[in-house]
């Protein structure tokens, strides 16, 4: 069973409709209530992309289309360089839990089935948010996430998760 | 059958010894060569000991309950990627696994080359693999399906794995969707056993085909259709001379209708995939359509519905496939000396001829990020025998058996 640590974001929507997690979630929340703790949009992810890319913002379809390999291109026509973030970082289950509701157990099966029929390989792999930054500052057709709080002025937020 | 052989089950463990020492994921970072690989080690115990249960008609001997039939599901692939552009790349994959001359011998299943002309379009050139039915491309890659093995009424009887040729990939955005088109044309290249014990080359047959899929959040919607044609003639073609030569015009009508030289085969097939968080499901069909009576025309299909609840995902499938019955009437009258050679016919071609059923649960366990287990108990109903989704089934078989199965898939 998945807790929440200090200083880490619970996945929405991780575990669809089944009732132990409908009941994890009631502990969560009841959990949120009564605490203290950092406001929710902290743990916000948001997906961003290059000022220059020509992307104003993105659906949800869009955003899976693009980092499920399904779609090459931004809307914009620029070619695009999906980011992801290793599977040391938390936000990286949470990101795939609240855009698909998928494990990264089931992610990386996905990618295998790609990869070994020679069809596709999978974003590129950054080690740390910071990197994720400096792909989307430095290339007009990438794309990333990052929490909300780590968005800087050189990058632009498309979609935001969980909304 | 024979044990798994030393040497691969050593390959397969050194395998496995990757898989947990690689990283949590595969991942192609940045580098311009990458190397992979993905396994499987388990297999079948058929609780019926009265014929051969195979996992495709490309193995020469089955499990027959004689202890866990490790050579049906195990399997080691390698591939080495090269991406030294965005637009440009190229893959070899090697795979060991039983096959038709029951050895292990790796076999090159994928070695292509591909360029992008635009993101949107995709061109592989070289040896590639045949995405026939859906997904079909990676069923030696166990970790990427939910099953211990694709369904054997859809997948079991397709013997073409690759082709050598080329591939062109199109997508499009419509709506909210991908709409993906291909469109594929080359040689077949495999050697495959066939049911009275030969061996049949599929080399120089011809195969052209293509598909659309439209991918749209939760769903995935294909469509599909191919031809092949074969070069070579049926091993059973001395006995169809025989047939011919005593001539008589139905005899010799028959004989033209059973050689498979030159002759078309169609497949068809539609499917929906539903992928929505922990519930996935998918329904496929195919029509399959001959003009040689030696391979009937058939229909088949599967369903399938697993539902994750933590790292466990039960599931169950249901498969099945029937021909189009024939009753291989020569043409000669079944009386001495033509009896003999009649029964002959028919015990060469009968095994063509599907009637067959398997209901499956099972759950998958994702126990590490790039490893499984998984159990399944099939359930299988054969109303047609002999079969060449079989091997060696003895004449009194009542065509059930029950098969459990346990295996451990990896990727590194």
């Amino acid at each position: 069973m998945r807790r929440s640590k200090p200083g880490q974001c619970l996945p929405r929507g991780t575990g669809g409709g089944s009732p132990v997690w409908a009941w994890i979630r009631l502990v969560g929340l009841l959990g949120w209530l009564f605490s203290a703790g950092l406001p929710a949009e902290t743990c916000d992810l948001v997906v961003i992309v290059n000022p220059q890319s020509g992307v104003e913002q993105l659906t949800k379809a869009e955003v899976i289309n693009i980092f499920l390999g399904r779609q090459k291109k931004l809307p914009s026509g620029k070619a695009a360089l999906a980011v992801d973030l290793n599977s040391a970082n938390a936000e990286k289950q949470q990101f795939y839990a609240q855009l698909v509701s998928k494990e990264l157990a089931e992610i990386n099966s996905y990618w295998a089935r790609l990869i070994f029929s020679g069809q596709g390989s999978p974003p590129r792999q950054a080690e740390a948010t910071d990197e994720v930054l400096d792909i989307v500052e430095n290339n007009i057709g990438a794309i990333g996430y990052v929490k909300s709080a780590q968005v800087n002025p050189r990058v632009k937020v498309v979609y935001t998760l969980g909304h | 059958m024979n044990g798994l052989s030393t040497r691969f089950l050593i390959l397969l463990l050194i395998g496995l010894w990757f898989s947990s020492v690689a990283l949590a994921e595969i991942s192609l970072g940045d580098q311009t060569f990458s190397l992979r690989g993905f396994g499987t080690l388990g297999g079948p115990y058929n609780f019926d000991g009265q014929a051969g249960f195979i996992r495709n008609n490309s193995q020469p001997e089955g499990a027959r309950g004689d202890g866990v039939g490790w050579d049906i599901d195990s399997r080691l692939g390698l591939q080495l990627d090269w991406k030294p552009r965005e637009d440009f790349s190229g893959a070899l994959q090697l795979v060991s696994r039983y096959r038709y001359d029951g050895s292990f011998t790796p076999d090159v299943t994928l070695a292509f080359l591909k360029y992008a002309f635009d993101p949107d379009l995709e061109m592989r050139v070289g040896r590639i693999g045949i995405d026939f039915n859906f997904q079909a491309d990676s069923r030696d890659a166990g970790y990427t399906y939910l099953w211990v093995r694709p369904p054997v009424e859809y997948f079991g009887q397709s013997f073409m794995s690759h082709g050598d040729g080329f591939d062109l990939t199109a997508t499009h955005e419509l709506g909210e969707g991908i709409l993906q088109g291909k469109l594929y044309a080359g040689q077949a290249s495999e050697t495959v056993p066939t049911a009275a014990g030969n061996e049949y080359e599929l080399d120089g047959s011809a195969l052209v085909g293509g598909y659309l899929q439209y991918q749209r959040l939760n769903w995935q919607f294909r469509i599909g259709y191919r031809v092949f044609q074969l070069e070579n003639e049926t091993p059973a073609d001395p006995l169809l001379t025989l047939v011919q030569d005593t001539g008589v015009p139905d005899a010799i009508a028959f004989a033209q209708k059973a050689r498979i030289a030159g002759k078309r085969f169609n497949l068809f097939d539609i499917g929906v995939a539903y992928d929505q968080g922990p519930l996935q499901s998918q329904l496929f069909i195919k029509r399959f359509s001959s003009e040689s009576i030696t391979f009937p025309d058939y229909i088949s299909g599967f369903w399938s519905v697993g539902y994750r609840i933590g790292s466990w995902t039960p599931y169950l499938v249901y498969s099945r496939i029937k021909s189009e019955q024939d009753s291989y009437a020569t043409g000669l009258p079944d009386i001495p000396p033509f009896d003999a050679l009649n029964a002959r016919v028919i015990q060469a071609l009968s095994p063509y001829q599907f009637d067959q059923q398997t209901f499956s649960l099972g759950v998958r366990h994702d126990f590490a990020r790039n490893a499984d287990f998984k159990l399944q108990l099939d359930f299988i109903r054969n109303d047609r025998l002999p079969s060449a989704l079989w091997t060696d089934s003895d004449p009194d078989w009542d065509g059930r058996a029950t098969v459990l199965s346990a295996t451990l898939d990896f990727v590194f």
